[in-house]
This record gives C-alpha cells, structure tokens and sequence, in this order.
C-alpha cells in the first residue's frame, strides 16, 4: 500500500513538472521567435498576423515599446529570452535589434532577424549582416503599373523628385523596374546644386512648375520623403501644383489620397495581410532552413492595397476603365 | 488551458434534453438528403480573375440548381473556412490534397479548348539567363500549407526548386519576379494571357509542369450528389465562358 501511495506521488510531481515545464516553455524544442514593435494599429494586425502563422512551429514572445523606451531596456529583455530569431517592426526597434547585436560583439551571441515596417531599410539594413528586411515603401513598379491599368490615359514617362543623398538606390532600382514596363523614369535630383533648405526648396518648385506644362510627364511619383513633403513645403507647393496640373500625382499613402486633402490621385500601400505571409517566409528561412539574412537582403512589398481618389481623376479628365477596378478602393 | 469539470453542471436527460435531441436528429436527417436550396458550395482556384468577376459570372448559374457560391481570393481564406465549416459542396484545384482526402470529385471544368487539362508554365526575364527550375526561386500562388508546398510544388512541377515563394494571388508573381524575389514564376498559359494586360515585363518560357486537371467540383464523401450532378453537368456554358471553362462534365464515380 505504501508503494503505491509512494509511485502514485511520484507519477504526481512527475506530471506536475511536465506541466510546469510546459507552461513556461522550458524544454521546448521549438526555436523562439520574438516581436519587437510599437503600439499603432498596423504594428499589431502584422503581428497577430505573425502569430497566428508562427505558433505551431515557433515558441513566441512580444515586447511592446514605445517611444521614451530605453535600449537597455530590449536588452534586457532579449537577454532574458534569448530568442534564436527576432522581428523587429519599425526603425526604432531595429535600431535597438542593430544595436544589441553591435554590442554584444561574439558572432554566436548576436541574434539574427527581421527588420520590416520601417523606411529606407535598403540603406539601413545593408549594414547588417545578422538582419533581413522588407521595405516598407510601395515599390514605383506597382503603383505605375497598378495606376496604368485603371486608366485609359498611356503612362510612358513618370516624373519624380529626390533627394540624392537618401534615395539614389531607390531611384535606380525603380528606373530598372520601370524600365522593363518601357515606361521612362524622369528623376529630378532637387539637391544636385546644394542640399541646403533654400537651394532644395527653390529647385522643388522650379521643377514642380514645369509638371504643369501640358504634355512634360504622363504622371508623377511622389516619394514618402518627410523633408520634401515637410508640412509647410506641402501646403505652398505640393498642394498648388498638384491641384493645377493634368498630370496624376502617385502617392505611397492612403491619406495623401484622401477626398478632403485633394492632392493625390492614386496610391498603393502595403497590403498588411499578404506582408504578414511574406515575413514568415523569411523567418522560417532564416531560423529553420539555415539561409542566412545577408543572402535574403532587403525584399520589396510585394502585395499592394490599390485607392483611387475618384474626385481628382475627375477633376484632370481622366477616364477610368471601371471594369478593372475590382479590388480598388475608390474614394468617391 | 485549464479544463474544469463541474459534476453540478452536468444535467440529467429530461423533457427539454429529448426535445433538443429530436431536433438534432431531425435536422441530420433532413441535412442527408439530396440538393437543398441555399447549400453552401465554397470555391477556390487560382487564376488571374478577381473575385468579384468570377461570382457574377457563376453565382446565378449555381443559385439555379440550389448551390450558393462563395469565391474566395486566398488559399489561406478558403482553406481556414473549409475547416471550420465543413461544407458539403467545394470547387478546388484538382491538385489540393486535403480536399482529396475529404471530398469526392463530382464534376470536372474543361478549359478554354475543351480539354479537362493542362500544364503550367515556368517563366522567367526576357533580359536574364535561362535559370534551373531545380535551382530556382520558384513563385507560385500559394496553394498548400506552408509545410506542405515544397512537396505540392515538386510534385508539379516535377522537380523540387531550392526555394519557393509565395504570394496570396496570381498578379503579385510578376512583381515577384521583377523585384528579384524569385528567379522564376509559375503560372497557367491562361492567368499568363490575363496578366499581360496589366504587365508588359518580357518573359520567356523556361519549361512546364506536369499535366494538371482544371478545377472540379467535389462533394464531400458519402453524400449523396447524383441530383447536384446532373444539375450542373446541364449548365448554361456562358457564366462558365466568362470564368475561361468551356464545360463541365460529370465524373464517373464521384456521384451515386
């Protein structure tokens, strides 16, 4: 009777150890996957989105941070979770993900990942040979593309205007991109004669002006450049030239598209969920087939969200081909 | 994560009890029976259309023999839906293996030449080398799940790729491949004549799959079909036309 009473405790604790072990993810063999992110609405659809697709393989965790958030405080907590893979959404969180590789030195203790929802990843990430990326900027290919099917009008040459110093690799990669649809990229440098902010402003303008002229471009791009589209620059020059010219401004966000900003005739955004399939492909890349992040590089966003400002494309006469609006989001 | 039993909360069989009993059992009974109005029948196959096109093409042709259709524009939609309901009507790709296990085809789509079947078709740049399927980053539309579709994939395409990508709809191969993401893309001769409306990028055809057969209609096993299959066999060949099929042909053995 005593042995029994004795095997039946021990087959007890036996199971409640299991269960301990368990719940707290001790002795599972899955690897750990971690999210790092910001609080906003998108951050958190991409990573439910992660969750749901990762949970059967991956062991997960998730900080949160926020703005005043302190790097030794994600050091902290990468310490603690020693994860073999971290997502890492916006440039903040990949700042402190570089940052905690950058410090811990040893190749075997730096953590390898995934940098997404971020902007001009291409430079950023290219100096990372622990992290892969997605860049979050719609890729010109797919908004001209997108925007060409949609309209009657033919797009043979796009107009736009960069800054140099930032954005002459994305300029190039999509004047090849365009390239190949044999639409011509017309990329003005407005900080070819001086990158100061009054030598930049006055270029901007002067090209701009030339938008208006009847026959100079088929449509313009407008990059998601927080100088060029400084809330003062927008009002006294992007809006005016916008509103007066026939040429299609193409922007890389849905609220440039809105009915009440009147400035952008058509944009492609991310598509949120379709981003999620393409971040699991990378990490079950890099964390259960071995490739390493330097191979993968920096992916554009494949998958778009389409808008159509119905009121401005009215208002430069441009017809619509209606039955290709399907999955277009029309602002009416 | 905790699972309490309560011995209070178990009722004992009773009046009420019987009467729920008696309802279930006669809904099973009436749910066995041959085409219902409303049936749910849930549709995927991969193709350059969208949703809306393909629903108004086929949705009255269907409502005419009591199938309520329901297209859906991702694998992963329709794969999570069919789980969760269980529907005893679906229209997928004959290549879908879970569907195959579950379901019976009971009606086969031919395509635009009259013919039950056809073959995919490796692409690649114009502008590039001539890349081995086995050695490519194949893109594909997603079909299987993700621990599934290297062999989905291989079995296809007759040759396992290094890599596959995919993507949750077939216009989103042409910025894969224009983006680098992937060195080769499949897609039907079909969604390639589609596309090309929307992209010029030049291409070439590198190789094709195995023979494929179009889409078909499965119901799911042990029901009884042969009424919803003779129905559709009859249907009007327009909304099929808009769709790219030509016909539709019963398949032995499928219907009792």
């Amino acid at each position: 009777m005593i042995f029994i009473k004795k095997l039946a405790s021990r087959v007890v604790g036996f199971l409640a150890v299991i269960f301990l072990l368990q719940e707290s993810g001790i002795g599972s063999s899955k690897p750990k996957v971690v999210v790092i992110r910001k609080a906003s609405p998108d951050y958190q659809i991409v990573s439910e989105g992660l969750k749901r697709e990762l949970e059967r393989s991956y062991e997960l965790g998730e900080l949160t941070i926020a703005k005043d958030t302190s790097f030794d405080e994600v050091r902290s907590y990468l310490e603690n979770e020693k994860p073999s893979l971290m997502v890492l959404m916006d440039n903040q969180s990949i700042d402190f993900g570089m940052q905690y590789n950058a410090k811990v030195g040893s190749p075997n203790q730096r953590i390898k990942g995934l940098g997404m929802m971020g902007l001009n990843l291409g430079n950023i990430i290219q100096k990372s040979d622990d992290l892969a990326g997605i860049a979050y900027e719609s890729p010109a290919y797919s908004l001209v593309t997108q925007f060409r099917f949609v309209v009657e009008k033919p797009i043979k040459k796009v107009t736009v205007l960069y800054r140099k110093k930032f954005f002459s690799n994305r300029i190039e990669e999509a004047r090849q991109q365009l390239g190949k649809e044999k639409i011509v990229l017309h990329a003005v440098a407005v900080d070819d004669s001086g990158d100061d902010e009054a030598s930049i402003r006055s270029r901007l303008e002067a090209e701009l002006e030339k938008v208006k002229q009847t026959g100079y471009t088929d449509a313009v791009w407008v990059l998601l450049d927080s100088v060029l589209l400084k809330p003062q620059w927008f009002k006294e020059i992007w809006t005016p030239i916008a509103r007066g010219a026939k040429a299609p401004f193409l922007v890389e966000t849905e609220t440039l598209a809105r009915k009440d900003i009147d400035f952008g005739t058509f944009a492609t955004t991310p598509n949120l969920q379709d981003l999620v399939g393409q971040a699991v492909q990378i990490v079950d890349a890099i964390a259960l087939d071995g490739t390493s992040p330097k191979e993968i590089g920096v992916e554009s966003v494949v998958s778009v969200n389409k808008i159509l400002n119905k009121a401005r494309i009215t208002s430069i006469g441009i017809n619509i081909k209606s039955d290709n609006l399907d999955d277009v989001k029309v602002i009416e | 994560m905790k699972c309490l039993l309560n011995d209070k909360n178990k009722s004992k069989i009773g009046p009420d009890r019987l009467s729920v009993m008696a309802l279930t059992a006669y809904l099973s009974l009436a749910l066995s029976t041959d085409l219902r109005a409303g049936e749910s029948l849930l549709a995927y196959w991969t193709t350059a259309q969208s949703v809306q096109e393909r629903e108004s093409a086929l949705k009255s042709e269907f409502d005419k023999v009591g199938l309520d259709l329901t297209v859906f524009a991702k694998f992963k939609e329709f794969n999570d839906e069919i789980k969760s309901k269980s529907p005893s009507f679906v229209i997928a790709p004959a290549e879908f293996e879970f569907v195959n296990n579950e379901y019976v085809p009971i009606v086969g789509f031919d395509g635009p030449a009259g013919k039950p079947n056809f073959k995919y078709q490796f692409y690649t740049l114009a502008d590039g080398g001539v890349p081995d399927v086995a050695n490519s980053k194949l893109g594909v539309v997603e079909q299987a799940d993700r621990a599934e579709i290297k062999e989905v994939i291989g079995k296809l395409s007759k040759k396992i790729p290094k890599s596959i990508k995919t993507v949750s709809k077939s216009e989103d191969l042409f910025p894969l491949l224009v983006f680098k993401s992937a060195d080769v893309i499949m897609l039907s001769p079909q969604d390639f004549e589609s596309l090309k409306e929307k992209f010029t990028t030049a291409v070439k055809v590198i190789g094709e799959s195995e023979m494929i057969d179009y889409p078909k209609i499965y119901v799911k096993k042990g029901q009884d079909a042969k009424t919803v299959t003779e129905a559709i066999a009859k249907l009007s060949s327009d909304g099929l036309k808009k769709v790219g099929f030509s016909s539709t042909r019963a398949l032995l053995g499928g219907a009792k």
